[in-house]
């Protein structure tokens, strides 16, 4: 399964999240530095909501003609002489790059970062081939290569979750002896990874946008990983989830400004190249040069309510403002998306039986939509989630049903409902652990907080993870307040029509 | 068991899966012509158009120097001498330089500088070498000096195109990188520069890669420390021939 990034259940999950304390403070941070980047950097742009309807604008065009733009794509790719492979499935796209890399004779690949290229599990069906090597060369994916190819946190910092001294620890087992200084371990990895790459045989990328209407490929990085990538190797093959298209060089750049602004607070990365097969008289870049198109699911939004994520630039601004992304990190998710993103894609992508829990992760704060560089409406698409799972999914309400005719048959006897607002808190009484109640003050009765192990399930959902609180006594309860109330006075002023604003 | 090869640039490998996006979205294909891309503002045209040529040359300066290009504005008669002041202090053994015909070095007066630099190892980015001959030169250099075509004032960026002259390689792999760009290159967006590429493929411009350079190489990996330096070049200098 290539997006789940664990076997564990979900609530486990939480739980080592919430004991990386690391890890947590690092988000922290990371969250609250970017806010400020990014914020500026929109700000410094000027008119940034029309420059986000734009950005929506040009990604729901491509997205309604993504078969006319691929077609167009796919034709201008052949002109210049490359290869399009369209691969339906996660299989097929990488049993196509493993068949290419044994007919090329492939023995040093190197590859840049690419949210698709993990997706699709490509390292490892790779590593299979006898005698090849292959060593990822963006800084973060070499780290986590490194460490034992651990899950990645963060669709652009993928190793948000590791401190300097433990990067420096992997980083001697390669024969690193310098200290923690961020700097010179990744000097370090600069001379490491450029020996790989002087006789790297075989390039893999990914693609931030495909232009129809030249057959060029358009790569944002700032380390120029992704720039040697294309240019020591003969063979370069470029996979590319199938909604990547714009029409031309001009929607690019525009996603591209709107991307470096939302993901790092740049203007622009550092490189940005629009690149595609070496042509006649030039010396380096790739004599061969293949493109696997992937769909791996993304058809089910097509059509569906769940459409608009395809617009998504992966630009990861969404998890950098999430609350809930703050505090369980990129690996409570459990999918190499994470954050709204991925609570939206997940279930999509890997189905709802992988990914069911995700649209619950979610307060439903909005801040992801608000901050969406092309628009996609994040939390009305998490509540949608919702009402499939609900709704379409369990469709068994005997339960519900069951809970209300007894609230039914309750409310409706005067005598029965009296003696329930009675007995309501003393019988309450044995759901509490009779502890110390830290949150005690915002509930006047207390708080529900425990329930026998054999209680079913369901029950247990409530009173474990949320605040329950304890029915008050009868005698401080409203209807008993309210007929003992008496009014203050003086009555206060209340608004008169067409009266002084400030009455 | 036929190969998974033969399916690329195969029609029914194309088709199969494209009709099966149109009647996924239950939308028809072939409707482009009738619904090209009309975008619904102007707004990337209009960067910084309100701006004075000298206004855009402070702006691509101070953009330039937020992503750590240094800019060095000269006219074409200084450069010579800028050049070697600049080797000399940073002691370049390995200087890389493109291909560029003499007439190219004589437009920015540099013809005299490119023949005789002073540097202990000069080595050209030529098609008289082999790839990997060219791609070792480019890696044992501690700098490259080459042609860059526009400077962008709203993101401090310079393009190069690859050509046969200057690689991908030369750009990348020296340790140090200048560009030289003449001033008449300034532009104001990257919409602009886009533009006049898009216009130069139409009278025949073939290259594989158009980069857009915003300073040297780096990354923000290691606890989100901006480590300045890391695949790409760790200095980046932008040389604007004010007189060209």
């Amino acid at each position: 399964m290539g997006i789940s990034t664990s076997n564990k259940p979900f609530k486990e999950r939480v739980v080592d999240a919430e004991a990386d304390h690391f890890m947590r403070a690092a988000v922290a941070k990371a969250q609250d530095a970017q806010f400020i980047k990014r914020t500026a950097s929109r700000r410094e742009l000027g008119h940034w909501n029309q420059w986000r309807d734009l950005a929506e604008q040009i990604r729901q065009h491509a997205i309604k003609y993504l078969p006319d733009y691929l077609e167009e794509f796919s034709d201008n790719v052949e002109k210049r002489g490359g290869h399009v492979f369209f691969a339906k499935t996660e299989d097929e796209a990488h049993q196509f790059i493993k068949e290419l890399a044994i007919a090329k004779k492939a023995k040093n690949i190197v590859k840049s970062k690419s949210m698709v290229t993990t997706e699709i599990n490509l390292d490892k069906t790779l590593l299979t081939i006898p005698g090849v090597s292959l060593l990822e060369s963006d800084l973060a994916e070499f780290i986590l290569q490194e460490d034992n190819w651990d899950e990645p946190t963060h669709i652009v910092f993928p190793t948000l979750h590791k401190n300097r001294d433990q990067i420096q620890k992997e980083f001697q087992k390669l024969g690193y002896q310098g200290d923690d200084d961020p700097q010179h371990e990744a000097r370090f990895v600069r001379g490491y990874l450029r020996k790989f790459f002087m006789k790297a045989d075989f390039g893999i990328t990914g693609c931030n946008f495909a232009i129809a209407d030249n057959g060029m490929i358009n790569l944002d990085t700032n380390e120029g990983n992704a720039d040697i990538t294309m240019a020591i190797p003969k063979t370069q093959v470029v996979v590319m989830g199938m909604e990547r298209i714009v029409p031309s060089m001009k929607e690019a750049e525009v996603l591209d400004n709107m991307l470096a602004r939302s993901a790092v607070g740049q203007k622009l990365t550092t490189y940005c190249t629009f690149t595609g097969k070496k042509q006649a008289g030039e010396i380096d870049g790739p004599d061969d040069f293949w493109v696997v198109i992937v769909d791996d699911g993304r058809s089910k939004a097509l059509g569906t309510d769940f459409e608009p994520i395809l617009q998504c630039i992966r630009c990861g601004a969404c998890m950098n403002v999430c609350p809930v992304y703050r505090q369980i990190g990129g690996k409570g998710y459990g999918s190499i998306y994470p954050g709204p993103l991925g609570e939206v894609l997940s279930p999509i992508l890997g189905g709802y039986e992988h990914f069911r829990e995700l649209p619950y992760a979610c307060s439903l704060c909005a801040a992801c939509t608000e901050t969406c560089p092309v628009k996609i409406p994040l939390h009305h698409l998490i509540r949608e989630h919702r009402i499939v799972e609900m709704d379409d999914r369990h469709l068994d309400h005997s339960m519900t049903n069951l809970i209300l005719k007894m609230v039914g048959v309750g409310t409706g006897s005067p005598a029965l409902f009296g003696s329930a607002m009675k007995m309501a808190h003393p019988a309450t009484k044995l759901f509490t652990d009779g502890g110390p109640n830290a949150v005690e003050p915002m509930y006047d009765g207390g708080k529900i907080d425990y329930v026998p192990k054999i209680t079913p399930k369901l029950i247990h959902g409530w009173v474990d993870s949320r605040d329950v609180p304890r029915p008050v006594k009868a005698k401080n309860n409203f209807r008993h307040w309210y007929k003992h109330h008496q009014p203050v006075s003086p009555a206060p002023i209340v608004k008169k029509e067409g009266g002084p604003e400030d009455e | 068991m036929s190969s998974l090869l033969d399916q690329a640039n195969n029609k029914a490998n194309r088709e199969n899966f494209l009709n099966h996006l149109a009647a996924a979205s239950g939308r028809q294909r072939h409707q482009l012509a009738d619904h090209p891309f009309n975008p619904l503002n102007q707004l990337p045209d209009e960067l910084l158009a309100d701006q004075s040529p000298t206004e855009l040359l402070a702006t691509a300066q101070k953009n330039s120097e937020s992503v750590n290009a240094e800019v060095i504005v000269k006219k074409a008669a200084e450069l010579g001498d800028y050049l070697r002041q600049y080797t000399k202090d940073k002691d370049i053994h390995h200087l890389l330089l493109p291909s560029v015909t003499t007439d190219e070095w004589a437009h920015y007066q540099l013809a005299d500088w490119a023949h005789d630099s002073g540097v202990a190892t000069v080595s050209t980015w030529s098609d008289k070498y082999d790839r990997m001959t060219n791609e070792q030169n480019a890696n044992e250099s501690d700098l490259a000096v080459g042609m860059a075509d526009y400077l962008i004032a709203s993101t401090g960026t310079i393009t190069v195109v690859n050509s046969p002259a200057q690689g991908r390689g030369f750009n990348f792999l020296p340790t140090r990188f200048i560009a030289v760009v003449p001033l008449s290159g300034l532009v104001r967006s990257t919409r602009q520069a886009v533009e006049k590429y898009e216009d130069r493929f139409g009278k025949g411009l073939t290259t594989s890669a158009i980069t857009f350079i915003s300073g040297p190489s780096n990354s923000g990996d290691i606890e989100m420390q901006l480590v300045v330096g890391v695949h790409g070049p760790l200095e980046c200098t932008y040389l604007v021939v004010a007189d060209r």
